[in-house]
């Protein structure tokens, strides 16, 4: 019996050790450098569910890019989907590449599949945010599924209830930006939209270009549904945060624009 | 005949063959070796850096810094490689690849996210905290990247995640004139700011090159000059409808190709469009006046017409101004490119006003590479070129503009300033990529040759539009598509690494995630529009 117990800790020893080495080969991955992180995980334990993952997620990149090795990294994630707990962070990205798989990967691509895997990615609440925007891609796919702009309205108020499957910040946020566009792509009323828009600016945004673009798309929208007031205020956000953007000028005359409205309804 | 002698005389080649093979094959081993270590001197570092930009005044200003570095620090030599444009990537590859690079290289040609990966250093890490050579200046307690006019945002790859290099200038467009001829021709001291006023400038410079018999061509041109004036041009008239087309025209750092694309194909607008026609007029006024075939003329003939005085003016970037100023022997001008406007003696009523500078970005990267030797002292390095007061210098040497905020420029530097006063223009019809831009190439001739017109030029691109919008939105898809995928395996890797407690990880995930829907939803308005397009050309 103490014998088995020191084989256990030693093998988990091994493992996280493993799993501690295998840090290369995802900074590889992340990197760009994909073949060199899949000669990485090659070269490891074949059995560690983790560097399957590696394999499978590099393989889908590496050069040159074939069919054989698509199938082979959907045959390793089903693999890890089927042997794995279902809530560990390892089956839940497996899932998750299956998914993008039969949406990104698949000629011609199998979009109700994919919709289902990630339906059920968001219903297990992972709270990992690459995962979560599964909500995001749900919204868009739907946005573009009819030609019916009706049909498709009507679906994206279906999916208007996930929102309370997502806990990440940048899962949510994506998921608003995403409704509020598939609204307006489908000539759905702009004050809905809006609110989305609205709400994914409240989460926020790192990168200058994503806030200019979603605070110049609310004043622009604001604009055309005669909201001056929401207009400014967008409006005036982006010149006070980028008063050296070539659009300053344009802005001050849009801006210049709503006031005059706002004062004269 | 004896066989033996040839025999040997074959034994002898063969053997000749060999030493040549073996010396040839230890000879590259041995420089290989060699040329991975340091090329320090004396105990002195040396720190190579290499870039494309032959102007003399840019060679002695980075010779300038180099030297106030050298200055500072005893111990450090730099070198500086200047390697002409035409051999640049072949050469940037081939150093990369045989691992011989120098300390430092100019980014932008011969580059992929594979290769800046693989061979550059990321400058992420020092980009939130001050340059330690702006103490005493006005930037001393900004973080780097706030030192810079655009923010870095132009060295930021949004693909692999990390700051790459940094700026040491920012380039503008830019008309440049002879002033000797100039005031021959008009009397003028300096070239009209609205086109109205050009065109009448156009005709002045016709009739006194006919009256002198003088061979003289009002504006110089070429394929590297003219698509970039034509641009400015039907820009100037296109605002309003790119507006009119798709909501988020002013938010988009480039024009919304698939939505401007759908809006062609369901009708909403085409080449017989008033705006459109307006900039198609403008594009005959302003061709019949360029440089005939233009779009056949290299760059070096034009700027050779202008340097011999057979030109009056030339447009060109501020890069162009040393070189320029070196060769000519007339006092040179620089003035805007003049600007069509809507007041009624000007003519172009679809003219929302001047057009800003959309190149508000700083340019002429430097990055430190990873077979550096001294990857701290070339790091360091790159802070003083890009510190407050060597920036300043470098740029007043070499008559290039400044990459870091509020330098103080000399008065004859002033009109190369990015002019951020001015609206932001619209769209061109290249706006989609290669392909477009191509029909606008070859179907120039109909618009710009005394023969064309303006309704032959609108036809034959209405007709030709469709196919060339198809294949570039085509071509658009498949690259958001690989993209997308891409980023899924980076994806996977920063949250497995976020999940270890990877801080990096940790810092960039939210990153690669944020906006991705707006990737991803360009992708399928693309393949809707594609459909869109296949649909409209069925029988």
């Amino acid at each position: 019996m103490k014998s088995f117990f020191i084989g256990i800790f030693l093998l988990s020893t091994a493992l996280a050790k493993e799993s501690s080495d295998l840090d290369k080969g995802w900074i590889d991955a992340s990197g760009f450098l994909f073949n060199d992180a899949y000669s990485f995980f090659s070269s490891k334990n074949p059995d560690d569910p983790t560097v399957q993952l590696g394999m499978a997620s590099t393989l889908l990149n590496i050069q040159p890019r074939t069919s054989q090795n698509i199938q082979k990294a959907e045959a390793i994630l089903l693999n890890i989907s089927r042997t794995q707990p279902p809530d560990s962070t390892v089956a839940r990205l497996a899932r998750f590449l299956e998914a993008r798989i039969l949406e990104s990967y698949r000629t011609p691509p199998d979009l109700p599949a994919a919709m289902d895997h990630y339906r059920a990615l968001l219903e297990a609440k992972t709270g990992l945010p690459l995962i979560e925007i599964a909500g995001s891609r749900l919204v868009i796919i739907t946005t573009f599924e009819s030609a019916s702009h009706e049909d498709n309205l009507q679906a994206l108020k279906k999916l208007e209830g996930i929102q309370e499957q997502i806990v990440t910040p940048e899962g949510l946020r994506e998921f608003h930006l995403s409704m509020g566009s598939g609204i307006l792509e489908n000539r759905g009323d702009p004050t809905t939209a809006l609110e989305h828009w609205i709400a994914a600016d409240r989460i926020g945004f790192r990168r200058k270009e994503n806030s200019i673009s979603i605070w110049l798309n609310i004043a622009r929208i604001s604009q055309d549904i005669q909201r001056y007031d929401l207009a400014a205020i967008y409006y005036r956000k982006f010149l006070e945060a980028f008063p050296r953007d070539p659009r300053v000028h344009t802005v001050k005359a849009r801006l210049a624009t709503v006031e005059n409205h706002g004062q004269n309804p | 005949m004896d066989k033996t002698p040839k025999v040997f005389w074959n034994l002898i080649g063969i053997g000749l063959l060999a030493a040549c093979f073996l010396f040839a094959i230890g000879r590259m081993a041995w420089k290989a070796f060699t040329d991975r270590r340091p090329l320090d001197q004396g105990g002195q570092v040396v720190l190579r850096f290499a870039h494309w930009q032959l102007e003399s005044g840019v060679r002695r200003a980075f010779d300038l810094a180099a030297a106030e570095y050298q200055k500072l620090h005893p111990g450090v030599k730099i070198q500086q490689l200047a390697i002409p444009e035409k051999i640049y990537v072949n050469w940037l590859i081939t150093q990369l690849i045989g691992g011989t690079a120098p300390d430092i290289i100019e980014m932008g040609k011969g580059m992929s996210d594979e290769r800046t990966t693989r061979y550059f250093l990321p400058t992420s890490p020092i980009v939130d905290t001050p340059n330690p050579y702006n103490q005493g200046s006005p930037l001393e307690s900004l973080p780097l990247r706030e030192t810079f006019i655009d923010g870095m945002e132009s060295v930021f790859s949004t693909t692999l995640l990390e700051y790459y290099g940094v700026p040491l200038s920012a380039f503008t467009l830019r008309m440049y004139y002879n002033l000797d001829l100039l005031q021959k021709i008009s009397g003028a001291q300096e070239i009209p700011k609205t086109y109205g006023q050009l065109a009448r400038l156009l005709e002045q410079t016709d009739a006194y090159a006919l009256s002198h018999g003088h061979k003289l061509y009002a504006i110089a041109a070429s394929n590297e000059n003219a698509p970039a004036l034509i641009d400015k041009m039907f820009r100037s008239q296109t605002s309003t409808l790119g507006e009119k087309l798709a909501y988020d025209f002013l938010s988009s750092t480039r024009p919304p190709a698939a939505r401007l694309a759908a809006g062609f194909v369901q009708g909403e607008w085409d080449f017989n469009d008033p705006s459109m026609r307006s900039a198609v007029t403008l594009l005959r006024h302003l061709g019949l006046h360029l440089q005939p075939g233009f779009m056949q003329v290299s760059r070096d003939d034009a700027m050779f017409n202008f340097i011999q005085g057979n030109a009056l003016m030339i447009p060109g970037g501020s890069w162009d101004i040393s070189s320029i100023r070196a060769q000519a022997d007339f006092r040179i001008g620089v003035g805007m490119i003049p600007t069509p406007l809507a007041k009624e003696d000007e003519r172009w009523p679809y003219a929302e006003g001047i057009i800003s500078d959309e190149s508000n970005n700083a340019a002429v990267v430097m990055a430190v590479t990873k077979e550096s030797p001294h990857p701290d002292i070339a790091q360091d390095f790159l802070l003083f070129l890009c510190s407050f007061s060597i920036n300043q210098m470098w740029a007043k040497e070499s008559g290039w503009l400044p990459a870091v905020n509020n330098a103080q420029m000399g008065p004859e530097a002033q009109v190369f300033m990015p002019n951020l006063e001015g609206f932001t223009g619209g769209f061109s019809p290249g706006f989609s990529g290669a392909d477009t831009k191509r029909i606008l190439s070859t179907s120039m001739s109909l618009a710009v040759n005394p023969g064309g017109s303006v309704d032959k030029f609108i036809t034959h691109l209405n007709q030709a539009f469709p196919s060339a919008l198809l294949s570039d939105l085509e071509r658009n898809a498949i690259g958001s598509r690989i993209n997308s995928q891409r980023a899924d395996t980076i994806g996977i890797a920063l949250q497995m690494l976020a999940a270890s407690g990877n801080t990096q990880a940790l810092d960039k995930l939210p990153i690669l995630l944020e906006g991705s829907s707006g990737t991803d939803r360009g992708y399928y308005y693309g393949l809707k529009t594609i459909d869109l397009i296949k649909n409209s050309k069925a029988p």
